[in-house]
């Protein structure tokens, strides 16, 4: 979830379009555009093993199991912060053990 | 000037990034390819956000990038139609959507950190070669984020102490 903080600042009729308030916590607000189907959407607790997951799911049919891509992840997800006064800035990612270590990738894809 | 039309030349560059994706049949590159495309994008943001600069782009996505060479991995920022200064802002219906920050959906305050949101979506999908998050609307790129969510591990600390 975006933090109390950046959702206390959005506008009250934007807000409600987005979120709502359960027990004095925000929660995302259920669609009601997907014709019935409403998945649920459970927060993810472990943002890095959610965003490796993603991407392992998108990678499986294409054989990059081998490749590492922990720095990869750790630096997007300071790049996917939700507050944009903490998301990384082009300098501190340039000086990213992603951007500035060598990348191993095994010779052939397949 | 060429018969009373006034010309504006550019530089012949090879092929977009989004096209180098439909090359790999949307299977993605390889990750130093990613690394190369990312170094040179964020030597790129960070000229932008020279304070002398202070450009925001406005519009980043794997369309808006091109390779100058076809065999090479150098790239290009192209297509500032919707870029704007950061003091002269003028609209708030921003970004392509998959690349649309949270503070612009949310109709916040935004900065030059836009750009980077994008640049974070646009790796990811050149590493696996889907969009990170294909949200239908803006409601629905919400809960994309949430699914997926990001927040860096102090807020989930914070939350966590909060329980």
């Amino acid at each position: 979830m975006p933090p109390d903080d950046m959702i206390h600042q959005v506008k009250k009729d934007r807000q409600s379009k987005f979120f709502q308030k359960k027990d004095g916590k925000w929660t995302i607000k259920q669609s009601h555009s997907t014709g019935g189907k409403t998945n649920a959407i459970t927060p993810s607790h472990n943002p890095k093993a959610s965003l490796t997951e993603a991407i392992a799911k998108a990678c499986t049919n294409v054989k990059k199991s081998n490749e590492d891509h922990d720095s990869f992840v750790d630096m997007i997800l300071q790049m996917l912060t939700y507050q944009p006064h903490i998301r990384i800035r082009p300098e501190q990612g340039l000086q990213h053990p992603f951007i500035v270590e060598t990348v191993n990738v095994e010779p052939k894809r397949r | 000037m060429h018969k009373n039309h006034q010309c504006i030349v550019f530089e012949p560059l090879a092929k977009t990034l989004y096209q180098l994706l439909v090359n790999t049949k949307f299977r993605g590159l390889k990750l130093d390819a990613v690394q190369s495309f990312a170094k040179r994008l964020l030597q790129a943001l960070a000229y932008l956000a020279r304070p002398d600069v202070d450009i925001i782009h406005c519009d980043l996505k794997p369309e808006n990038v091109m390779l100058e060479n076809p065999k090479r991995s150098g790239v290009k920022l192209i297509d500032f139609g919707s870029a704007c200064k950061s003091s002269e802002k003028s609209y708030t219906y921003i970004q392509s959507r998959f690349y649309r920050s949270p503070e612009v959906i949310l109709g916040l305050p935004y900065s030059v950190a836009i750009d980077m949101w994008s640049l974070g979506c646009m790796l990811v999908e050149m590493y696996t070669g889907e969009p990170l998050f294909a949200g239908s609307d803006e409601v629905n790129m919400v809960h994309r984020f949430v699914a997926v969510s990001l927040a860096k591990w102090e807020d989930v600390i914070g939350l966590l102490v909060f329980c």
